[in-house]
């Protein structure tokens, strides 16, 4: 007599379990990836705004002479900050308005509420001579500089700008 | 004697065929939530990317008295001269000048269409309009 027994087959219960298990896996991970390259592309972005910022600002710093021209006379009066003066240097006396003046005048006129600054003002070899501003903090988020040379009387000097937040 | 019992794959195969469409179900609507986050990111920037334009502009040609400047906008964009900032649906960026106005010559809110613009620095001022 011939006996044919049909047994349970296993390959769903163990085989499927795992795979959907790994499929579930690579979602998750797959997702999370997503959100990590999303976050970097807004820091990115954030950066990117940040040097624009900078650049833009250390632009009409060294390269405009301000509104009004002599604005360094009456500084509550200043619409537009310009350290330049008519031969294309740096002005001096503009400069040292520009360090004195309030530190939150200074932002709200250059409209960078949103972020701290510091100018620095170097000699050739880099040595500070002067600076106006918060120094960055560690935990700063971002930090972005900016290094301009300019001729201030016949010196060379370096003007950094830092943004950070 | 032929023993024929019923395996329980059915229910088993049910279940498993299930859980792989619920799964599939989940992928397709991460898939689509994603999808919606890339075209809007996509607009952002493009929005951004016109902002920045019009900023860099108005930045520069407050420094080059008498210059003037034609390009092309993709998106709307609302000027505000007091608050020096440049706003659109999804975006908006700063500049760090002041003497902003329009074609009329106010420096209230305006707006800026899509389309060719034309920015100029006259008088102390940089006028941004359609053109």
């Amino acid at each position: 007599m011939k006996t044919l027994i049909f047994k349970k087959a296993q390959l769903f219960s163990i085989d499927g379990l795992i795979s959907i298990f790994f499929c579930i896996v690579m979602i998750l991970f797959i997702m999370s990836l997503w959100n990590l390259y999303a976050l970097r592309l807004n820091e990115n972005l954030d950066s990117e705004e940040m040097q624009l910022l900078s650049f833009q600002i250390t632009d009409v710093l060294m390269k405009y002479e301000g509104s009004p021209s002599n604005w360094q006379n009456n500084p509550e009066n200043v619409s537009i900050i310009g350290l330049r003066d008519e031969t294309g240097k740096l002005d001096e006396q503009k400069l040292n308005t520009f360090i004195q003046m309030n530190y939150t005048e200074v932002k709200q006129i250059l409209n960078i509420e949103r972020f701290e600054y510091q100018m620095k003002i170097r000699d050739a070899n880099g040595n500070v001579i002067n600076s106006s501003g918060i120094n960055a903090s560690i935990n700063a988020e971002q930090v972005v500089s900016t290094v301009r040379l300019s001729l201030i009387g016949n010196i060379t000097r370096q003007i950094e700008l830092t943004l950070w937040k | 004697m032929m023993k024929n019992k019923k395996g329980s794959i059915a229910f088993e195969a049910v279940t498993i065929i299930f859980i792989i469409f619920m799964l599939f179900i989940g992928s397709y609507a991460v898939y689509q939530q994603k999808a919606r986050e890339l075209i809007l990111s996509k607009a952002e920037l493009d929005e951004r990317n016109d902002c920045l334009h019009i900023a860099n502009a108005v930045t520069s040609m407050t420094m080059m008295p008498g210059a003037s400047l034609n390009f092309t906008i993709y998106n709307a964009m609302t000027v505000e001269p007091a608050g020096q900032r440049i706003q659109s649906s999804s975006s908006f960026c700063t500049f760090p000048v002041k003497n902003i106005r329009n074609s009329t010559g106010s420096s209230d809110r305006f707006t800026v269409n899509a389309g060719r613009i034309s920015i100029t620095s006259e008088d102390g001022y940089v006028t941004i309009s359609n053109t």
